[in-house]
């Protein structure tokens, strides 16, 4: 049952170490938690894993950095401007915070939810939305119009501005260049082009995403193509069947590869691998699955926070989201505030922005905008054949912000005391290196320890955070095997 | 010491101090057979401590455990023929009613009603009892001697 037994002669109870201290597989929601290895989690709220999987920190709290007065339905942070933009009631706004307020640039062309695609040399770079009308583009100071026609996808490939509107199977490509040329010429092959994707195959096309030099288009029927080649050596393969797309905002390009949502598998890739061209249920969303798929409606929505290393998803309105953290490659979950309606973080950014009823966020402190949450997390259940007690409890931890904090297995419970910490090290400062006293790398700062008897068959840790943050590295259970 | 003083030594030794285990109930039951355990022995023992006398005409006292020595009564049930006699008796042993109650028994013998309760609550555990069992029994006999007490004399009633 367990990594280590201490055993000595005299000994007539082995003493074994159940230990917690690699968590590198995350929450998986698919197994029962009596059959989870080691290092998974029957349940993990509001928790990060770190980078190498032996770490556990309570997620950073949300800062409002915006509260905006109407309720919110996209957030794009243009950094190229250094603007947060945000749409509300059919208009864009710019975030102002100097005056804290939102600066109306004027009204969108239609109602749809808004997709952005930034387009433009370096230094001039202009912003393309789609609502649903015609493309709009914003320089940085006024909203224009395009004649595009209905747009509610946009997205640039080959030099060219590609649109799909709702109802439509049709890509329109804009003239090569430029934004604003919408019109067809048949002796001019640097013109705008209409390209079917999948010519009477009884869908609409609902996102383009790139993957590698190709264009991945989705249907709102299950067909998965890709446009390969540009005007006029084009052509249109056939990719996959069947995927069924909760939504227009399920598919995201993450590193080479495309993500999407699917009603029935959950979460699924597109690679540009050996298997390229092939679909297949991705090993990354193995732990969710079977739970994502049941609960996708069409509300869901899937994000890449490149400045945090994670991808969310939302997999129907509500307050709970699955985060993939990409760095150990595992899943755990958030509870926020409120509805997620859109989250944003430019590859250029530190920062990732997120639009929550009428307010935009990013991350920093240990509250929700002064409310504090709580972070739960269970390892697997450990259960033995025959009874056991449990003898020593120990947490190592690292207290990160003053707040409450407790350890409990079974009927035993343990507190987390906890301080705030001035986390400095010295790879990560500027000291003078001869002068700096801070450590080299972050070392466990505090132990808690009770020594209690507890008879039992099953063993299952848990830490529950109700405010401030800690960091968990090692929990240690030792028990004692007895007769039953 | 009292029974309260008792169960705080019990469990610090059964590691229970947060009261996870054991309840307060059941510790007082241990300690309870513990005091009866002890008190048996000290009948077996013949201690003169717990020796009462009294003037016996139809009934037994209500705290009657053992006679000492030969008596000349009949005794059926409660009731007893061949009085009245003035004899010496052993009492039964005293169970304390309330936390605050002092154990009935002579300090030296405090650790062996200790080591009793805490047996009992080891083996609730399901550990290992082996050695502990008879290390009592030498602590207690150890004790006797150290008490001036006699070698025990079977068939002394």
């Amino acid at each position: 049952m367990a990594l280590a037994e201490y055993s000595k002669v005299f000994e007539r109870n082995p003493t074994s170490l159940l230990e917690f201290g690699d968590f590198s597989g995350g929450e998986v929601l698919t197994k029962p938690p009596e059959t989870l290895m080691p290092n998974e989690l029957s349940y993990a709220e509001n928790w990060d894993v770190e980078e190498d999987g032996m770490k556990l920190v309570v997620r950073e709290g949300l800062v409002a950095v915006a509260a905006t007065g109407a309720t919110i339905t996209s957030v794009y942070h243009f950094a190229p401007k250094n603007q947060l933009l945000y749409t509300a009631g059919g208009h864009l706004y710019k975030w102002d915070s100097g005056t804290q307020a939102g600066a109306d640039l004027g009204a969108l062309s239609s109602t749809g939810t808004p997709r952005y695609q930034e387009w433009g040399v370096k230094g001039s770079e202009i912003l393309l939305i789609a609502t649903g009308g015609n493309l709009q583009h914003y320089d940085g100071t006024t909203l224009s119009a395009t004649t595009s026609g209905n747009a509610n996808v946009v997205f640039i490939a080959h030099s060219r501005v590609v649109i799909a509107a709702n109802g439509s199977a049709d890509t329109v490509w804009s003239d090569i260049g430029d934004h604003t040329g919408w019109t067809h010429d048949s002796g001019d092959p640097s013109s705008s082009q209409t390209l079917p994707v999948g010519y009477k195959d009884g869908g609409d096309i609902i996102a383009m995403l790139p993957l590698s030099k190709d264009v991945v288009v989705f249907k709102d029927n299950g067909m998965i193509y890709r446009i390969i080649g540009s005007s006029p050596d084009w052509s249109v393969v056939e990719v996959a069947r069947g995927a069924i797309l909760p939504s227009a905002d399920s598919a995201l390009a993450l590193a080479g590869d495309v993500w999407f949502l699917d009603r029935r598998d959950g979460i699924r890739s597109l690679a540009t691998t050996a298997a390229y061209g092939d679909v297949g249920v991705t090993g990354e969303g193995k732990a969710v699955n079977k739970i994502l798929a049941a609960q996708l409606a069409s509300s869901a929505k899937i994000w890449h926070l490149r400045s945090e290393g994670k991808v969310w998803v939302l997999p129907a309105a509500g307050t709970k989201v699955y985060v993939y953290h990409y760095g150990p490659a595992c899943w755990t979950h958030y509870s926020l505030p409120g509805t997620p309606v859109d989250v944003h973080s430019h590859p250029t950014s530190a920062e990732t922005y997120i639009a929550i009823g009428q307010k935009i966020y990013n991350f920093g402190g240990d509250t929700d905008d002064g409310a504090a949450y709580t972070a739960t997390v269970r390892p697997r259940v450990s259960r033995e054949p025959k009874p056991h007690i449990l003898v020593r409890f120990q947490v190592d931890y690292d207290p990160i912000t003053q707040g409450n904090a407790a350890a409990t297995v079974g009927s035993v419970t343990l507190a987390l005391p906890s301080s705030n910490w001035d986390e400095d090290y010295a790879y990560g400062d500027t000291d003078v290196a001869s002068a700096d006293t801070d450590p080299l790398v972050p070392e466990f700062r505090s132990s808690a320890m009770t020594r209690q008897v507890w008879r039992s068959t099953v063993f299952q840790p848990e830490i529950v955070v109700t405010s401030g943050r800690i960091r968990v590295r090692k929990i240690y259970l030792w028990v004692k095997g007895v007769s039953s | 010491m009292t029974l309260d003083e008792m169960i705080a030594r019990l469990r610090i030794r059964l590691n229970d101090k947060d009261e996870i285990e054991f309840s307060d109930s059941e510790l007082e039951d241990y300690v309870a057979d513990a005091l009866q355990q002890i008190h048996a022995m000290r009948i077996q023992l013949t201690d003169p401590r717990i020796i009462k006398s009294a003037t016996v005409t139809t009934t037994l006292p209500s705290d009657w455990a053992a006679w000492v020595g030969q008596v000349p009564l009949k005794v059926a049930g409660t009731t007893v023929t061949g009085g009245p006699q003035t004899v010496r008796y052993f009492a039964v042993a005293t169970i304390p009613s309330t936390g605050t109650a002092t154990l009935d028994v002579p300090d030296m013998l405090i650790p062996s009603v200790l080591n009793y309760a805490v047996l009992q609550g080891r083996i609730r555990l399901g550990l290992d009892v082996d050695q502990e069992g008879p290390l009592t029994q030498k602590i207690l006999q150890s004790v006797a001697t150290a008490l001036g007490l006699p070698v025990p004399q079977y068939g002394a009633r």
